[in-house]
């Protein structure tokens, strides 16, 4: 099936945010560290793209980019954050730990506050999609934990974020 | 529980003990440690979907895995071979062909160059070290004092060129 066929068929199921994202996707400029080319990466996402059939799965869609000097979530965010809680439910997952991160602009105790909130946008809309509030524990790390260079806005954007972490609810003994 | 039972028939099986590492000496539960990590790898393997398909998947070790030696064990349910290359910790000029980067005790600035070589690129990354999971490692191995987790980072899958299928978060339940 064409690529384009594909993300028309997903249009129904949040698929406008998945094209969204996408689009930002092509105008971020990626970490220079990376040894592949935009194009190179551009290639191998239209490809993967093509397999899988409609299965979710974890992918670029679960990037979750802020404006500066805001914690609000796009439409597309909320579309693709509850998909997820959703989708997580369904193997079992019903927790997560939801991490926000601030660029270095700025105050470094107006930031915490800042990926404090950042990280309570994700967490009500996970809450929203079924996962239980206590299970979810939302943190605000602020300029700490930077993944990308602060002298560019290219890189503060990428600092801008959240992550969310998720753990099978079980362990394997070791013994 | 079924895993139960296979995993402790698999812990005598184990030949080789583990080799200590940096800050991580030799436990005496060390052969059910290493039994156990290689199963979460070998299921995140697994539960992996790289842009084309690969066989044999070939996991790259990085600097001194004290839990990783097992991994050379592994095979996987499709019948696909897992191949394992050991790589110094600032092995870059050898990591080519790598399909995952397992990530043993690195400094963290050798650790954000491992990870930041992975990004967009069709590479799993495993951080052994890493129980917090903010080094952008895509999973991250907990270990407790007689069990052994992951932990899955979202947006390190987002960044990536692979994509997840979230079952691999069933690992314990139903294996």
């Amino acid at each position: 099936m064409a690529l384009s066929e594909r993300v028309a068929k997903k249009l129904g199921s949040g698929g406008i945010a998945m094209v969204m994202l996408l689009l930002a996707a092509c105008q971020t400029v990626p970490d220079n560290s990376s040894p592949y080319s935009p194009a190179q990466i551009a290639a191998l996402r239209q490809y993967q793209f093509e397999q899988e059939g409609d299965r979710w799965l974890l992918d670029l869609d679960s990037k979750l980019l802020f404006p500066t000097d805001s914690a609000a979530l796009v439409d597309g965010q909320v579309v693709t954050i509850g998909t997820m809680a959703r989708e997580l439910a369904k193997v079992g997952i019903g927790g997560a730990d939801v991490e926000g991160h601030a660029d270095s602009v700025g105050d470094a105790e107006y930031n915490r506050d800042l990926s404090l909130r950042r990280a309570q946008s994700v967490k009500d809309v996970l809450t929203g999609g079924g996962m239980a509030a206590d299970r979810v524990a939302a943190a605000g790390l602020g300029e700490s934990q930077p993944i990308a260079s602060n002298d560019t806005e290219e890189g503060r954007a990428q600092n801008r974020r959240v992550v969310i972490i998720v753990s099978p609810d079980d362990v394997i003994p070791a013994e | 529980m079924l895993l139960g039972a296979v995993f402790g028939n698999s812990v005598t099986a184990l030949a080789n003990s583990p080799q200590p590492g940096i800050g991580a000496p030799a436990q005496p539960e060390a052969k059910g440690v290493a039994t156990a990590t290689a199963r979460i790898v070998r299921a995140i393997l697994e539960y992996t979907r790289w842009p084309k398909p690969i066989d044999p998947v070939e996991v790259c070790i990085v600097g001194t895995a004290s839990m990783g030696a097992a991994i050379e064990t592994i095979s996987l349910s499709d019948g696909r071979q897992v191949a394992v290359r050991h790589l110094a910790r600032d092995g870059f000029a050898s990591s080519s062909g790598c399909d995952a980067y397992y990530l043993g005790a690195l400094d963290a600035g050798a650790m954000r160059q491992w990870i930041s070589r992975a990004h967009g690129g069709p590479v799993v990354t495993i951080a052994e070290r890493d129980p917090q999971c903010r080094s952008e490692a895509m999973f991250c191995m907990v270990y407790g004092p007689n069990t052994v987790s992951f932990r899955l980072n979202v947006d390190a899958v987002s960044r990536s060129g692979v994509r997840v299928d979230p079952r691999v978060l069933r690992i314990a339940k139903d294996r």
